[in-house]
């Protein structure tokens, strides 16, 4: 049993290790390509990676900042994002 | 005749959520005076001008309504279920056929779950969903969130485990696709917690991670039969140890379409001051997505799986072969997994593009030798008619096949139930 413990813990850090290797390789800096897109395009992106794409008519301009909030704790977005998405729900 | 009833009941209701239908929901959504097309996203912001709207009036500031608002959710299902037992005997198989239920007040399947949002400021949100299913009326969540720097937030409060995605992220009725959840999450005792948690998110070149840390009271141990349960809202920690879980997730692709996640989770379980005082879990979960959307389809795969190791123990045998043998133990391992492939097509027709075809597959192996040992195998199929973005209509058949073997010390007998379902449901976030 232990064994059999042991090859799973080992095996999930050799995951872990690999993950962190491809993150460093591929550099810490947001790339162009990343900061330029638009709040429209990261709400495409984002949303309906759980849900389908909220219609942004459903709240207010300052409703949209408390759903800002909230979406961010679930979704793990950036702050960048966050705001990008919430300023496009709120036009 | 009853189902044939049944069948009557759910046509018409799906009728008239057809005629309720309002709004596009995949392909194109207007905002102000022009339409944005979702699909072609990152290529194009396709805005297509229409005619001018009238001048908008004025916002009205109302500081309560900007800073407190409620949302929530609300489930409600009806279900036709016809099932068989089956017993392996000396002489044979003896089947049982069981009585054909057919109900809408149906404990498993509705919830009522308005969720209060508090901004209290940019940088605090105070977050409360109480939650009325399964006969008792409970709480999903209560907690205070601090934003304190881009990709660190902070959480105290009853906090949703950072375990797998499907928790967290998608077990609302206007999210799952299908009117069941999947065997592999319900059977797991992975839920809500007292603690405090540290998460973020972060870009890191193309990619982005994730990450998802909590310290909480942790799961208690039945001294009775080994289970594992998530602690009741109401109970003061079972003993000193906490429980620490994490969630690692990484989106490799820039369009964020593919999440790669890993969690774990390590704590006492066991009662301080009794035998099983040094008894702990220690679980862990790999869960995959990937959402693709380009005409003429949007497709969406989702997968987790999960594993649970609880140290072993000795628990009373509740039928003893003799005076002298009266416990037993076992390998307490148990281990679940589930894929959900759902399609919907982008066609002009305004029909077609809101339905979207789901199909699952979950498994939960219980621990083998244990009090509680069953092995479950669900397949999912339905059809969602979405209504708007956050309203859909579900109509689903589920074949659940629950087996348990002869266990001989524990004076068990083998038992498999094959159990059918039809659902009609609708959810609604509100």
């Amino acid at each position: 049993m232990k064994a059999i413990f042991n090859k799973k813990i080992t095996f999930i850090i050799i995951g872990l290790l690999g993950i962190a290797f491809a993150v460093t390789v591929s550099g810490c800096k947001a790339s162009e390509a990343v900061t330029s897109k638009t709040g429209a395009q990261l709400w495409g992106e984002n949303c309906r990676r759980c849900h389908n794409a909220p219609d942004p008519n459903t709240f207010s301009a300052e409703q949209w900042k408390t759903v800002g909030m909230h979406m961010q704790t679930r979704a793990l977005l950036t702050n960048a994002e966050r705001d990008k998405i919430i300023a496009f729900l709120q036009q | 005749m009853k189902k044939n009833l049944t069948l009557v009941i759910m046509l018409l209701f799906a009728s008239a959520m057809l005629n309720a239908q309002t709004k596009d929901t995949l392909e194109v959504q207007k905002i102000g005076d022009k339409y944005y097309v979702i699909v072609d996203h990152p290529k194009a912001d396709t805005a297509k001008p229409v005619a001018a709207l009238p001048p908008a009036t004025p916002p009205i500031i109302r500081t309560f309504d900007s800073h407190f608002m409620v949302v929530g959710l609300a489930t409600i299902g009806f279900l036709n279920t016809w099932s068989v037992n089956k017993v392996n005997t000396p002489t044979g198989v003896v089947t049982t056929k069981l009585p054909t239920t057919n109900s809408f007040g149906d404990v498993a399947h509705y919830e009522f779950s308005p969720m209060f949002l508090w901004r209290h400021s940019d940088n605090i949100l105070i977050e409360f969903e109480p939650s009325f299913s399964d006969g008792s009326l409970g709480v999903n969540w209560a907690d205070i969130s601090y934003f304190a720097y881009p990709g660190v937030i902070l959480r105290a409060g009853y906090i949703v485990l950072p375990f797998g995605t499907y928790n967290k992220r998608l077990a609302a009725g206007w999210i799952c696709k299908l009117p069941t959840d999947p065997v592999s999450i319900t059977s797991s005792p992975v839920g809500s917690d007292w603690g405090i948690e540290l998460e973020g998110g972060q870009q890191v070149g193309k990619m982005k991670i994730s990450y998802d840390v909590a310290l909480t009271n942790g799961f208690t141990l039945s001294a009775v039969d080994g289970s594992i349960a998530n602690p009741d809202v109401n109970a003061l920690d079972n003993n000193l140890g906490k429980t620490i879980t994490g969630r690692f997730g990484w989106l490799p692709l820039l369009n964020s379409s593919v999440e790669i996640g890993a969690s774990g989770l390590w704590g006492k379980a066991g009662d301080a001051n009794t035998q099983y005082k040094n008894v702990s879990t220690a679980m862990g979960a790999f869960d995959f997505q990937w959402v693709y959307a380009r005409k003429p389809v949007s497709i969406n795969i989702k997968a987790e799986a999960d594993f649970q190791y609880v140290t072993n123990a000795s628990y009373t045998n509740p039928n003893p072969p003799s005076a002298t043998d009266t416990t037993y133990t076992y390998r307490n391992f148990s281990m679940g997994y589930y894929g959900l492939f759902s399609i919907r097509p982008i066609v002009p027709d305004k029909f077609l593009r809101n339905l979207e075809l789901a199909v699952r597959y979950s498994d939960y192996q219980a621990p083998k030798g244990s009090a509680f040992e069953s092995h479950q195998r669900q397949i999912s199929a339905g059809v969602c008619y979405w209504i708007n973005w956050r309203t859909v209509f579900k109509i689903g058949y589920e074949n659940l096949i629950t087996t348990n073997p002869d266990n001989a010390e524990l004076a068990i007998t083998n038992l498999k139930n094959a159990q059918n379902i039809l659902y009609a449901q609708f959810s609604v976030q509100f």
